[in-house]
């Protein structure tokens, strides 16, 4: 069987499409109005910059950063698989600030689920220059566990940019209880019976007990502003 | 079981390859979304420079040499549908003749369509229509038999090769009945048929029967029976010898039109064979009763055990006047009834009320939340429709309806994703009638931000131009879609047909309308768009980036046009 020309494509075609997702500009639109030079038209617009765009407030893309004492403890006793197979609870991984965001492999729309994956990997470069890798942990749930296996998920991550470790993680939930894990995380997506039917952008923020301090949504967060977050959170 | 480590491993190494080849497309999709990477633009834009229209001849050639390059090549039905439409009848026949001869059907089909809109326009092209009646799909034989019968005189070369489509019992009904009919069209001059029209007159299928007898009475021209006649003869008339006499006296109708109305409901009360059931929910279309008792007849219809009577019955209800608010309960009743079909006609029947119809909105809503799930799609977008179309006088429904633009609303659960956006574009577009609240804005930002579907950012667009001073967030994402929406996004809209359906989207939902949403809801934003007016007027002018636009879309584009003018 002649399998040279197949992975020759595709290692091709996998170093061609990371070197476009490492093109895509994230945090540095000013205005979508008038792209600075050498900026792709298109590229997406975070929160905070539409914000300051169009004067909006910053509440209508997330919710206010909460002070320990007006946080909520989330229900964590779900049972995941991480990227490389083993078996854990939410609970258990997340031991220090966390942040979580959501994406499935399959997903068809180009302006959603990649552009997640591609942010939580620029997410974790800027939290290793901040020295906070290591102190605080990154996780990827996808919406579709009945599809996507570790090695999918590991694939998924691989393209878009995201490097999966201890402390940046791709999790599936068990296929049944998928929904009751979106569902304790207040996930915004609903379900049909091969997966997700609508599903929206999410990034939420947990303390290292656990509990909820804030949660951006809508649009692509501000990575500079989720790195202050789990800052934040670190020195707790 | 022992497995071969070798075998094994090649097994991985290819699902590996065919997985990175698998997200690598995804990847590339994502580049291709980049308006410099949207060939299909750059090329219709490069083509087209305002000439067609000119009568400039080489001008035209590339037209069509281009449109056959687009259509042929990849048998894009959809985008072909969107265009012949809009086609004149030169370019038509020049670019659809050819792709009557196309090895995918479904290409050849649309093509067919789009030059029989064209009527006798479409002449010169008469060999190939012909050929088109000897086709190996049915459906192209189906459509081939109406438009060729429409045709005027030459009809009459038709008639041998629909007599022999009449015959030919390896056709289906349908295919049979469409050649009877299309013989009764062309008249006296298919007299030769005769015989084998009145002998389909008794095949078993209803539809093929009535048809046939129905085709034979107008060959003969039989005159209808008068008024009188009519009458005294009672339902008994129309199952004898007389009958075609006797429905042709409905369908003219020599009796006043209620009477007449009324004689139907007698007779589809008599429960009559099937064939005049189905003729007596015609007439009935025809007629336009607004009685509570033609309602109810064909309320009994729509539940026929005969397809054919509940799709008659059916037609008929979507061609009753909105007249009468004594029906607005009993139609209240029937959306709610488990029956899809007779909710659906019963939501449109409501929708066509307009604003006269507000009480019916709590009992639409409450409807799309008890029945849900894909069997009860199309009854929703009805619902959905019906809400719509009480505007303002709906206002109780904002909060409702904003409510199910969250991604958790129930409403989506159990959808494929294709369902899930048609059904949130539809809950925005009634949004957008009924007068959008601030509530509505995450929704709208989303789509606006994140959308890769151009119907639901149309829809988002609209809402947004209405939220005003709400709506300023949304400005900069406006001027992103002017500058960002390529015409490879047409493709997407034929997805919509369902949408289209029910709840008459943006009209023509392509790039072109969506800048032109976008320009009117910045206009109707007023002076919170100041800012981002400027870089429109400077888009509009950049000779190196011009606005999405095509042919066929040349009213939209000069509407743009002159928005663009207003704001200077």
């Amino acid at each position: 069987m002649k399998l040279t020309p197949f992975i020759a494509i595709g290692c091709l075609a996998a170093l061609w499409s990371s070197s476009c997702s490492s093109r895509q500009p994230q945090s540095t639109m000013t205005s979508c109005c008038s792209p600075s030079k050498g900026e792709v038209a298109g590229a997406p617009m975070t929160a905070s910059n539409q914000a300051a765009a169009s004067g909006a407030s910053m509440d209508l893309f997330a919710t206010p950063f909460l002070a320990p004492a007006a946080r909520r403890t989330l229900a964590l006793d779900d049972r995941v698989t991480t990227q490389d197979g083993k078996v854990t609870t939410l609970r258990e991984l997340v031991d220090r600030p966390t942040a979580i965001s959501f994406a499935y492999s399959q997903c068809a729309n180009p302006n959603k689920c990649p552009r997640v994956v591609n942010t939580m990997g620029l997410l974790r470069g800027d939290l290793e220059k901040a020295g906070l890798l290591g102190r605080v942990r990154l996780a990827l749930i996808t919406y579709d566990p009945g599809h996507d296996t570790p090695a999918v998920m590991r694939g998924f991550a691989r393209i878009n940019g995201y490097m999966l470790d201890d402390d940046s993680l791709f999790l599936r939930p068990e296929v049944d209880a998928g929904h009751k894990l979106f569902h304790d995380l207040e996930v915004r997506a609903s379900f049909n019976d091969n997966g997700v039917a609508l599903h929206g952008i999410q990034l939420i923020i947990l303390d290292k007990k656990g509990r909820l301090a804030r949660s951006y949504h809508t649009l692509l967060w501000d990575n500079h502003q989720a790195v202050d977050d789990l800052r934040r959170l670190a020195e707790e | 079981m022992m497995t071969n480590p070798v075998s094994s491993l090649r097994r991985r190494v290819f699902a590996g390859a065919l997985a990175l080849a698998f997200f690598c497309k995804q990847g590339a999709a994502w580049a291709d979304s980049r308006p410099e990477q949207d060939a299909f633009t750059r090329q219709s834009l490069e083509a087209q420079a305002g000439q067609i229209r000119r009568g400039d001849e080489a001008a035209h050639r590339e037209y069509v040499a281009q449109m056959l390059s687009l259509f042929g090549k990849t048998g894009n039905t959809a985008f072909l549908r969107e265009c012949s439409a809009n086609l004149s009848a030169r370019e038509a026949l020049a670019v659809l003749t050819p792709l009557l001869q196309h090895t995918n059907a479904d290409v050849r089909f649309v093509a067919l369509d789009g030059l029989l809109l064209h009527k006798r326009e479409a002449l010169p092209a008469l060999t190939n229509l012909l050929a088109c009646l000897s086709d190996p799909d049915e459906r192209v034989i189906v459509e081939a038999a109406d438009g060729v019968s429409q045709l005027g005189k030459v009809s009459v070369y038709a008639v041998p090769a629909l007599q022999r489509i009449l015959l030919t019992s390896a056709y289906s009904a349908a295919t049979r009945r469409a050649a009877a009919g299309a013989l009764g069209e062309i008249g006296p001059p298919a007299q030769m048929t005769l015989a084998a029209l009145d002998a389909a007159a008794h095949d078993p299928h209803a539809g093929l029967a009535l048809t046939a007898l129905v085709a034979a009475g107008e060959i003969r021209r039989q005159p209808p029976l008068s008024c009188e006649e009519l009458e005294t003869g009672g339902p008994a008339i129309f199952l004898g010898a007389k009958a075609y006499r006797a429905l042709e006296a409905t369908r003219v109708p020599v009796c006043p039109p209620d009477e007449s109305a009324g004689l139907m409901v007698h007779l589809l009360a008599s429960h009559p064979p099937a064939p005049l059931r189905v003729e007596a929910c015609r007439i009935l279309g025809k007629l336009a009763p607004d009685s509570l008792e033609a309602v109810n007849v064909l309320f009994d219809q729509i539940e026929d055990p005969e397809p054919l009577v509940a799709q008659a019955a059916a037609d008929a209800m979507d061609a009753l006047p909105a007249k009468n608010p004594a029906l607005i309960p009993v139609l209240i009743e029937g959306a709610s009834q488990s029956n899809g079909l007779k909710a659906i006609l019963c939501a449109r029947f409501l929708a066509r009320f307009g604003p006269d119809a507000a009480s019916a909105a709590p009992a639409m809503l409450a409807d799309i939340g008890h029945f849900r799930g894909p069997e009860n799609f199309g009854r929703s977008l009805a619902c959905l429709a019906a809400v719509r179309a009480t505007g303002t006088n709906a206002s109780g429904t904002r909060s409702n309806l904003s409510a199910w633009l969250t991604e958790t609303a129930v409403i989506y659960t159990g959808l494929d994703q294709h369902h899930a956006k048609q059904m949130r574009a539809a809950v925005l577009l009634t949004l957008a009638d009924v007068g959008p609240t601030a509530d509505a804005l995450p929704a709208v930002l989303d789509e606006l931000a994140n959308s890769s579907s151009l119907p639901l950012q149309a829809a988002a667009v609209r809402v947004a131009g209405l939220l005003q001073e709400q709506g300023r967030v949304c400005v900069p994402r406006l001027c992103e879609l002017l500058n960002r929406v390529g015409l490879d996004a047409a493709v997407d809209l034929d997805n919509f047909d369902a949408l289209t359906e029910e709840m008459q989207p943006v009209p023509g939902a392509h790039p072109t309308s969506v800048c032109l949403e976008s320009i009117r809801a910045l206009r109707r934003l007023g002076p919170a768009a100041r800012p981002a007016l400027a870089v429109v007027r400077q888009r509009a002018a950049d000779p190196a980036r011009p606005l999405p636009y095509f042919p066929p879309y040349q009213r939209e584009a000069a509407e743009l046009a002159d928005a663009l003018a207003k704001m200077q």
